[in-house]
């Protein structure tokens, strides 16, 4: 026992000058990457990864750190390589730690390499144990990747987190927008569907966006806004819906959690606004005639929340009536998205899973040519629209003009 | 047993039973507290949530020593100071711990040698290991704590576990004046166990444990607990674990 005492004693000590273990490593020693970027190289197969590291002194805003007041929040690093892993690697060329992926919270994809197809980029993310796949995924519009990881953010210290943050806040409430995880992109593009992804663009001087002096003025010189949806065909980028109509891919894709519709009253163009709070999109392939014909059935919920002209919502016809008034704008709108997608041949809605799923014998002749057949089907949107609210208010306090 | 406290008979049994609750909260902590920390810093940053990683690296970013050491370091001078407390005589006892106090959380983080996370973590577990009204149990669960820490620092998440295990296997081996150790849980009684885990009211308590040698009133009315017809005549033969 005294031996086994000694033995276990010997162990214990030892531990105290064997800190380096397996596996173990100090929060000193690690560059936290927060964002992630992709661009293609032009005019060659390389990548050029960029990685936005977290300068912690920063980040935090403690104020026992001193030393770290006047540094930048976040530094972003880049190599050239043709795998993304290796590129990875590459940067410990040029950083002093040792990068650190788990906490990963943005992959930003260039333009130009969506336009070039996004297909070989995600393998690394569900091959590394490293990388995480709930980080959000979007298109840099009209910029490199690298540029917008380099602006710094008013608000949110870290660039990645700041734009992460937009875009979960822009598609709860103004639905133009999708978030979209690693996994959501990866399953779709391997199915048979086509992903969505979001567009983030940079707004002002990029030069200006990386230094300090970026937040000393407000509205910063270069600031980062969420703009539209990709559309992708054969995994590559074919078409940017923005505004209305991206708003309505995303109802297409029942993921629409909030947004406003302006409607007409009395004349007056965009005067009243129903703020949507529930809304379910069930999408169903019917075949007729041989032929698939792709339904949507939209049920809504919605309630007053805004108008400029004297109505009187205690009356009951009225609100049947814009009940179908917002029943009616958004088959209207819902139509125009599909449209567009049909017209570059790309199913984001999942229309072939469904297909699939209901229909298996023909889904098996159809499994080919379906981007053709699917731009060639015919579309039926069903809404039913209800509004159940009015605010605090009824009737408005303008009093009507003839009276 | 260890968290039964007098002065809970003297209490409503929902409160009693909530405070004991409490008590075992505050065992869980004083026993796995620094180790876990050690363990999520060092093995696992992928599981803290990002903010408060960052926060954690901001601080370390001025700590020379690696956690564990940090820790320990820590944790030794608690126990010091607890020790010290004790002997001392109860006029100075209060200026020592308001040095202590003093020292170890606010210079000591300022002259950048210990972080204030960590300074967070040992505070809470000093004062969790006072929550344990058994001194005897308080104690070993103080000395435990650092091998856990060991081991925490050795191999993570996956070390205390195991060291969990051992200590479980450790516990099963054990006996007391012949009985062992774990004859609460092995032979499980429902009925004697419910004063044990939970504290309830003693006029509904008035049955002698099924376990001890003399058979109790309700054996003895022949209305039998199913459980009661397996627990052993003499329990001092049977295993201590299931």
């Amino acid at each position: 026992m005294k031996k086994h005492l000694t033995i276990l004693m010997l162990i214990l000590i030892s531990l105290l000058s064997l800190t380096g273990c397996w596996n173990s490593r100090e929060l000193s020693d690690m560059a936290i990457v927060i964002g992630i970027g992709v661009d293609k190289v032009p005019d060659s197969d390389q990548y050029r990864v960029s990685l936005q590291i977290v300068n912690p002194n920063m980040a935090a805003g403690t104020k026992t750190g001193g030393s770290g007041q006047n540094m930048l929040p976040n530094i972003v690093y880049s190599s050239v390589d043709h795998t993304l892993f290796s590129a990875f690697r590459k940067t410990s060329q040029k950083v002093s730690r040792r990068t650190f992926f788990a906490h990963s919270q943005l992959l930003v994809i260039g333009e130009s390499l969506a336009k070039e197809g996004i297909d070989g980029v995600f393998d690394i993310f569900e091959r590394s144990h490293e990388l995480r796949l709930t980080s959000a995924v979007v298109i840099a519009r009209g910029v490199e990747a690298k540029n917008l990881l380099n602006v710094l953010t008013p608000l949110q210290t870290m660039t990645a987190t700041s734009i992460s943050d937009k875009l979960k806040l822009a598609s709860e409430v103004w639905a133009q927008s999708v978030d979209g995880e690693l996994t959501d992109v990866i399953k779709s593009l391997s199915g048979s569907g086509e992903p969505v992804i979001s567009g983030v663009r940079l707004v002002g001087d990029s030069s200006k966006g990386k230094q300090k002096a970026n937040l000393d003025q407000s509205p910063p010189h270069a600031n980062i806004e969420t703009k539209g949806i990709a559309i992708f065909s054969n995994g590559k980028l074919a078409l940017w819906l923005d505004g209305n109509s991206a708003r309505d891919a995303v109802w297409a894709l029942n993921k629409m959690k909030s947004t406003i519709i302006s409607l007409d009253c009395e004349g007056k163009t965009k005067a009243l606004s129903i703020e949507i709070i529930r809304s379910s999109t069930k999408t169903r392939v019917i075949m007729r005639g041989g032929k698939p014909v792709l339904t949507l059935h939209v049920k809504e919920e919605g309630s007053l929340s805004e108008t400029n002209c004297p109505i009187n919502p205690n009356n009951r016809e009225l609100i049947v009536k814009l009940q179908k008034q917002v029943a009616e704008e958004t088959k209207k709108e819902i139509e125009a998205a599909v449209k567009a997608t049909q017209s570059k041949k790309s199913d984001i809605f999942g229309f072939s899973t469904e297909m699939e799923r209901t229909h298996p014998k023909e889904w098996k002749k159809m499994k080919k040519n379906w981007p053709l057949l699917y731009s060639e089907s015919a579309v039926e949107v069903r809404v039913e629209a209800y509004i159940r609210r009015t605010g605090l208010r009824v009737k408005s306090y303008m009093k009507p003009k003839n009276e | 047993m260890n968290f039964q406290s007098v002065e809970d008979y003297y209490q409503r049994p929902e409160a009693a039973a909530a405070i004991r609750f409490l008590r075992y909260a505050a065992l869980f902590i004083s026993l796995f507290g620094p180790s876990i920390y050690i363990a999520a810093i060092t093995f696992h940053q992928e599981m803290i949530p990002t903010p408060l990683l960052l926060s954690l690296a901001s601080q370390r970013e001025s700590v020379p020593f690696p956690a564990f050491i940090e820790a320990l370091l820590m944790e030794f001078t608690f126990e010091i100071l607890r020790e010290a407390g004790i002997r001392m005589p109860r006029a100075i006892g209060q200026a020592v711990s308001i040095v202590g106090a003093l020292v170890l959380g606010q210079a000591a983080v300022e002259a950048g040698i210990i972080s204030s996370a960590m300074v967070i973590v040992v505070a809470i577990t000093g004062i969790s290991s006072f929550a344990t009204p058994t001194y005897n149990m308080a104690i070993s669960i103080r000395l435990i704590r650092f091998s856990l820490m060991a081991a925490a620092a050795l191999l993570g998440f996956y070390g205390i576990a195991i060291f969990s295990i051992i200590l479980l296997g450790h516990m099963c081996g054990l006996t007391s004046l012949g009985i062992p150790y774990m004859t609460m849980m092995s032979t499980f009684v429902p009925e004697d166990r419910r004063t044990t885990l939970f504290g309830i009211p003693l006029m509904t308590n008035a049955a002698k444990p099924q376990l001890s040698d003399q058979p109790s009133s309700k054996e003895a009315s022949g209305d039998e607990a199913p459980s009661s017809a397996s627990s052993p005549a003499n329990p001092l033969n049977e295993s201590g674990c299931p």
